[in-house]
């Protein structure tokens, strides 16, 4: 085979390398690597420059008691053979510790779609925790304004609401999905998002909501748009 | 039954296990040596939890992570073999497999940001080993490697791999063609290995 004709594969590596494929896509490569020599070579030559990726992370010292709930959970998993889940034990107290603001927060943006990105980052993690003890969550189911099926809801509570999204009509290549929110003042543009592998998406609403207010999602080009350039799939009022 | 562990005989003295190759530490976990693990999480635990925090951003999830990933090392210390690469990428591609699933889970992302003031702040902690020496020294090379390439590749290589993007997802958030994306990844790659062999030779 030609150099040229094996150019596809060789992207089709580095992204395989840098675990950016689908699953079946992934698939498709480790069945190709099985039968081509070249391009096992090729992975070979690639993988040490994507191993050392994390030699460039910034370096962040692990709290002291971390060592002691590994070391607790192992051993128990040690001791206790075919005992409970070695991870649940020691897992709880680091989820009841205090929280820390996340140090992306300040982070500057590399543009647009990045920034909105961004905020999914931040607030998705934010949401996750919640509060302290049993916060009080409301959910709302919102209305579909599309035949194509939709399955999402507002859930939140306290100021801090996100838009859980388990179905959305696709989108096709350079768009994404804008959450926009509608106040007495107009419609503003929320959030840039897509969704996931499994097909869904927690986003996150940084300027909060208020009763009364509505979220509404749009497909719009890569980049978000400032005023919605497409009907809107969903509404949701809070 | 012989087992790995009288033929490996653990050190006398706490310390001198830490002069165990990590091939070797690897064997004893197959003891279920919880020692073992113990010096493993000494050598890797820093690396690990860094890596961790800068996929997640957020200093509990960071912990949460690594816990299961050195869990994860010592139940599953038996499949790795040496064609996996040094244990240390082993590990820390554990830690990444497990920080992007915790990203998943939260619907978290988090784009690139070479210059970023994590990345900037990066002085690394003290240490007195030959060893980490090297290791700064190394850390140091790369993120040179990294801040040298072209701002489009170093950018969907770091969404990527801290990311956790797929090509087709960064394609729609940059806007770009699937094939563009695909073509930065091996550019990218392929200028930091260039990079490295430089280094090397």
């Amino acid at each position: 085979m030609s150099a040229h004709d094996h150019r596809p594969w060789s992207d089709e590596l580095a992204a395989y390398a840098l675990g950016a494929l689908e699953p079946h896509e992934a698939a498709a490569v480790e069945g190709h690597l099985v039968d081509c020599a070249r391009c096992r070579a090729e992975l070979a030559r690639l993988a040490p420059a994507v191993e050392r990726l994390p030699a460039s992370v910034a370096p962040a010292d692990p709290p002291r008691e971390l060592r002691r709930r590994i070391m607790d959970a192992v051993e128990a998993d040690a001791a206790g053979a075919h005992g409970a889940p070695a991870t649940s034990p020691a897992r709880r107290p680091a989820a009841q510790r205090r929280r820390e603001r996340p140090a992306w927060r300040s982070r500057p943006a590399l543009g647009l779609a990045l920034a909105a990105a961004l905020a999914i980052g931040f607030l998705g993690g934010a949401a996750l925790r919640g509060g302290d003890g049993a916060p009080q969550r409301t959910t709302v189911r919102a209305q579909a304004l599309t035949p194509a099926p939709v399955r999402a809801a507002l859930v939140g509570g306290d100021g801090s609401w996100r838009l859980e999204v388990a179905r959305l009509p696709p989108l096709t290549a350079g768009r994404v999905y804008e959450a926009w929110i509608r106040s007495v003042r107009g419609l503003a543009p929320s959030t840039l998002f897509v969704l996931s592998r499994d097909g869904r998406a927690r986003v996150p609403l940084p300027d909060g909501l208020r009763a009364g207010e509505e979220v509404l999602v749009t497909r719009e080009p890569a980049g978000g748009s400032a005023t919605p350039s497409s009907p809107p799939l969903l509404r949701v009022r809070a | 039954m012989g087992t790995v562990s009288d033929m490996l005989e653990w050190p006398a003295r706490r310390r001198d296990a830490y002069r165990l190759a990590d091939e070797d530490l690897i064997l004893l976990l197959r003891d279920r040596d919880a020692r073992a693990l113990a010096v493993l999480y000494d050598r890797h635990g820093g690396p690990a939890y860094s890596l961790a925090y800068r996929i997640v951003g957020d200093r509990q999830v960071a912990e949460d992570v690594t816990q299961e990933a050195f869990v994860s090392v010592w139940k599953t210390g038996s499949t790795y073999s040496t064609a996996r690469g040094s244990v240390r990428s082993w590990i820390l591609a554990i830690v990444r497999n497990r920080a992007i699933d915790a990203l998943r889970r939260a619907a978290a992302r988090v784009p690139l940001g070479y210059d970023d003031d994590r990345a900037m702040e990066a002085e690394p902690s003290a240490d007195e080993t030959d060893r980490e020496a090297l290791r700064r020294d190394d850390a140091r090379t790369v993120r040179g490697a990294l801040n040298d390439l072209p701002p489009d590749q170093a950018q969907v290589i770091g969404l990527a791999y801290f990311g956790g993007f797929t090509h087709s997802e960064i394609a729609g958030l940059l806007g770009l063609p699937l094939g563009t994306i695909k073509g930065r990844m091996r550019l990218g790659l392929e200028k930091l290995r260039d990079s490295m062999d430089d280094v090397i030779a």
